[in-house]
């Protein structure tokens, strides 16, 4: 999981509506006062309530650049820049958490990596704490990822060695780049798939999130599993995702 | 700038590269990987019978520098253990000798599953004992 | 406009210009001999006096000892760096320098940092401005190549201070191009911006809506232009005259200079003739004279303008578009004069390159224009704003020194990341921060395993 791309903030679900504008004193709005136009200092929101938005995951990415383009018209620094200190120092904080907010929410695998995050996942601990496990009891530790997937992985990468081992010689086999080129297309296909399936995931997310806003419990292990599954297309994601990269490069220039 | 010198000695110069037949009985196979980062290891020890000593090991790795030299010093190390000796080793030895910072460190814990994965799967073997059956992979 | 007056610097390699906005649209301001352009030499007189600009160019013949051009290069850079261009320029350092000490360049007797000359610079755009409205003029918008890393832009933040001038912002070159563009045609849209300078090259791909200029993707080689043409045509020359006259002219600073003064002359004749004539006197009468025709030229230049085809395209991958989803392809830079270079944009955005606007002046007029926006803005900037993206990966070096990327390059600035590090040694009482830029180019992905060739710190992660 690439902890690069989500900045870690305290996950306040709601910010303090009662606040007021500490320019003209009208009811404030998240990030600028409705009334009076100023800038105000950042609240510690979620990126999702940064935009107005409920923590869901299915979300129309045309509407959320309209949102940032109208946003960014009010907090960039460009347009803040004959503001007091104070408001110029709230306008890059402010107008830094709307890049990133947006960044991470318009892409469909940060947004999920980001919701993952927001719910406490680590993903980055995971495999550790059960190799401790393992170590602990002595058991076999349970591979994150489906055995015969690995086993094709590392046999693709073992042809696509191979490959590379002839470009360096000049020897081209027609075969074997051929066979190459049918994985490819596979794990081409596999990749989609599994983001059609991460997409499935998001719907029981969502409507999860649906119940609760309408007032209903949702029983805990229900969410859980709902967030593993996605961890899970996630985790299996990471291997086709490096190897079509590495199939790309090793059949760069071959052809 | 970069890695320690320790990594790159072992990634310029990994210690038994190759592969065992994973069908013999003294053959244990550990394939494993890393979900944060897509990268697989492969790492097989030959164990003798009588003695529960790691004869021969073996890995081929697809990842990064870090992980390739983690699992060539883990070669280096299981070679000459005995099966539970080997089970002592911790990722976090890993880390020392080879001075891997915090980004790397699911790099050792990679090294460390393949231990316990070949073991393991030897282990099953020896448990299934007799009549080595080939088995269907 | 009403307090004070913000102009817009274009610091080339090449020229530098200064530009406001007058009125509804950026001007540049002309220096006293009426021109544009401001070449961007510097040198010394009798007196130890610095001379700039025009003015200064004879000194590159008759003392060139004295005199500096294309200083841009060696902005924000180490001695380490620069062992390239030293091959290539007659760049003088100081005999004193040690590793990992500032540059310093000789003019006669003298020494001045990279940022000092180009303050020179700055000083002269600076009294031109102040001539021109008959008052001081304190702050500026400098322009700077897109793919400048940090060290770069403060080199260049720092030469605006010692010239007396505050910088409220530096705006990438393209990025300002695409202000004067947009400023014109008023319109939604994708365009690719190709910039071609004297010492740089960059491409940027902007999402134009209702005045919002976003950039999606910047790419480029802060080595890369005009000066590589020149410098390869010199040493065709060179060789010639050794070849022929046998006359060894590699050191002679005063020969190289004259022959880049017939080099550029007849690679700017070449974009409008079939052929151009290499004319220069040499000592004692001699000459060396050759003919180059279009042709040849556009053999002989070919490797050097192919070097932009791989920063366009890793912007366009970046950018998640194909060429035939951008809509304009605009040329800026003295470089895109060249007709094989628009027939290389031509041919990469499949479609026919605008260049409406002064490509030598359109990065300082786009400069105005942010001047102008940051000022409060103007009728013709209502609704235009600039939402610009760090061109390098940001990160942190970590223990064992590997960078852990926080910010990806390409991300709209403002950026922020937080990431928690722990200590490497129980008890450690303090942390170095040492924040690293990568360049697309030094992590390219090396084959997974092959011990011989690949080195480890080449690894990526997406
Ligand atoms: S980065 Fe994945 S094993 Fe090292």
């Amino acid at each position: 999981m690439s902890k690069s791309t989500v900045s870690t903030i305290a996950a306040a679900r709601t910010h303090d509506a009662a606040e007021s504008c500490w320019s003209c004193g009208a009811m404030r709005v998240a990030q600028f006062c409705g009334a009076c136009g100023k800038v105000q200092p950042p609240a510690p929101v979620d990126y999702f309530s940064f935009f107005g938005l409920p923590p869901k995951l299915n979300l129309d990415v045309a509407t959320l650049e309209k949102e940032f383009y109208e946003l960014s018209r009010k907090l960039h620094p460009d347009l803040n820049a004959r503001a007091g200190s104070k408001e110029q120092e709230w306008s890059l904080e402010q107008s830094s958490r709307l890049n990133d907010a947006y960044r991470t929410l318009k892409d469909p695998i940060k947004r999920t990596q980001y919701l993952l995050h927001l719910e406490g996942v680590q993903l980055e601990e995971q495999s550790k704490s059960a190799t401790e496990k393992a170590r602990a009891t002595g058991e076999v530790k349970k591979q994150i990822v489906p055995p015969d997937l690995l086993e094709e992985v590392f046999e693709l990468n073992m042809q696509l060695e191979e490959l590379r081992m002839e470009k360096k010689t000049g020897e081209d086999d027609p075969a074997l780049i051929a066979e190459i080129e049918k994985h490819k297309a596979a794990l081409e296909q596999k990749y989609e798939a599994l983001f059609q399936e991460l997409q499935s995931y998001w719907k029981s997310w969502d409507g999860l999130i649906e119940r609760e806003q309408a007032g209903q419990a949702v029983p805990a292990g229900e969410r859980k599993q709902a967030l593993d599954k996605m961890v899970d297309v996630l985790n299996r994601r990471n291997y086709i995702r490096n190897l079509v990269r590495d199939v790309n490069e090793a059949l760069e220039g071959s052809s | 700038m970069s890695y320690s010198d320790k990594v790159i000695d072992h990634y310029n110069h990994p210690r038994n590269v190759g592969s065992m037949d994973k069908s013999s009985p003294d053959v244990g196979t550990g394939l494993v990987g890393a979900p944060e980062c897509g990268d697989v290891m492969k790492l097989q020890i030959k164990v003798n019978r009588d003695t529960n000593v790691i004869e021969e090991a073996k890995f081929k790795t697809f990842g990064c520098g870090s992980a390739i030299a983690s699992s060539s010093l883990a070669t280096e190390w299981v070679k000459g253990k005995t099966v539970d000796e080997a089970l002592t080793i911790k990722n976090m030895d890993i880390v020392k000798e080879l001075s891997l910072p915090p980004v790397k460190i699911h790099c050792s814990v990679l090294a460390e599953d393949a231990i316990r994965a070949a073991i393991g799967d030897w282990k099953k073997k020896q448990e299934s004992a007799k009549p080595v059956a080939a088995e269907a992979k | 406009m009403t307090t004070d007056r913000i102009v817009g610097i274009d610091l080339g390699t090449t020229n530098s210009l200064v530009a406001f906005m007058q009125g509804e649209s950026p001007v540049v301001i002309p220096g006293e001999d009426g021109l544009n352009l401001v070449p961007s030499v510097v040198a010394l007189d009798e007196n130890n006096q610095p001379v700039i600009g025009s003015s200064a160019r004879r000194y590159l013949i008759e003392t060139p000892e004295r005199a500096v051009y294309s200083v841009k290069r060696l902005m924000g850079r180490g001695v380490e760096d620069v062992q390239e261009e030293l091959k290539l320029f007659p760049f003088r350092l100081a005999d004193d320098l040690q590793p990992g000490e500032v540059l310093r360049i000789k003019l006669g007797d003298k020494t001045f940092t990279p940022p000092e000359i180009s303050a020179l610079i700055l000083r002269q755009l600076k009294r031109n401005a102040e001539r021109h409205f008959g008052g001081p003029v304190s702050k500026a918008v400098i322009t700077v190549p897109a793919y400048f890393n940090d060290a770069q832009r403060q080199a260049t933040k720092d030469a605006g201070r010692i010239a007396g001038l505050e910088v409220l912002r530096l705006v990438n070159e393209p990025t300002a191009a695409s202000l004067a563009y947009g400023l014109d045609q008023k319109q939604n849209g994708i365009i690719a911006v190709y910039d071609l300078g004297g010492g740089t090259f960059d491409i940027s791909i902007l999402k134009l809506h209702d005045g919002i200029f976003e950039v999606i993707a910047t790419n480029g080689d802060t080595h890369l232009g005009g000066d590589d043409i020149d410098n390869l045509l010199i040493t065709i020359a060179l060789d010639d005259i050794r070849g022929d006259m046998n006359l060894d002219l590699r050191r002679n600073a005063e020969a190289v200079q004259a022959i880049r003064k017939s080099v550029i002359e007849a690679k700017i004749a070449l974009s409008s003739q079939a052929s151009a004539k290499l004319d220069v006197e040499l000592r004692g009468g001699r000459r060396y004279q050759r003919e180059v025709t279009r042709e040849q030229f556009e053999q002989l230049i070919q490797p050097i303008i192919d070097r932009t085809v791989g920063p366009c395209k890793q912007a366009m991958k970046d950018a998640g578009l194909k060429p035939e989803q951008i809509d304009e392809a605009v040329l800026v830079g003295g470089s895109t004069r060249i007709p094989k270079v628009r027939a290389l944009v031509k041919e990469l955005f499949q479609r026919e390159p605008h260049s409406d606007l002064n490509p030598d002046e359109v990065v300082a007029l786009g400069a105005a224009v942010q001047a102008n926006i940051l000022g409060g803005g103007s009728v013709a900037t209502e609704n235009m704003l600039l939402l610009d993206v760090t061109p390098l990966s940001l990160g942190i070096e970590v223990a064992g020194g590997v960078t852990d990327k926080i910010i990806l390059r390409n991300s709209t600035i403002p950026a922020s990341a937080t990431q928690f590090y722990t200590t490497q040694i129980d008890g450690q009482a303090n942390v170095a921060m040492c924040p690293r830029a990568s360049s697309a180019a030094a992590r390219k992905r090396k084959s997974k395993y092959s011990p011989a060739t690949a080195s480890p710190t080449s690894r990526s992660r997406a």
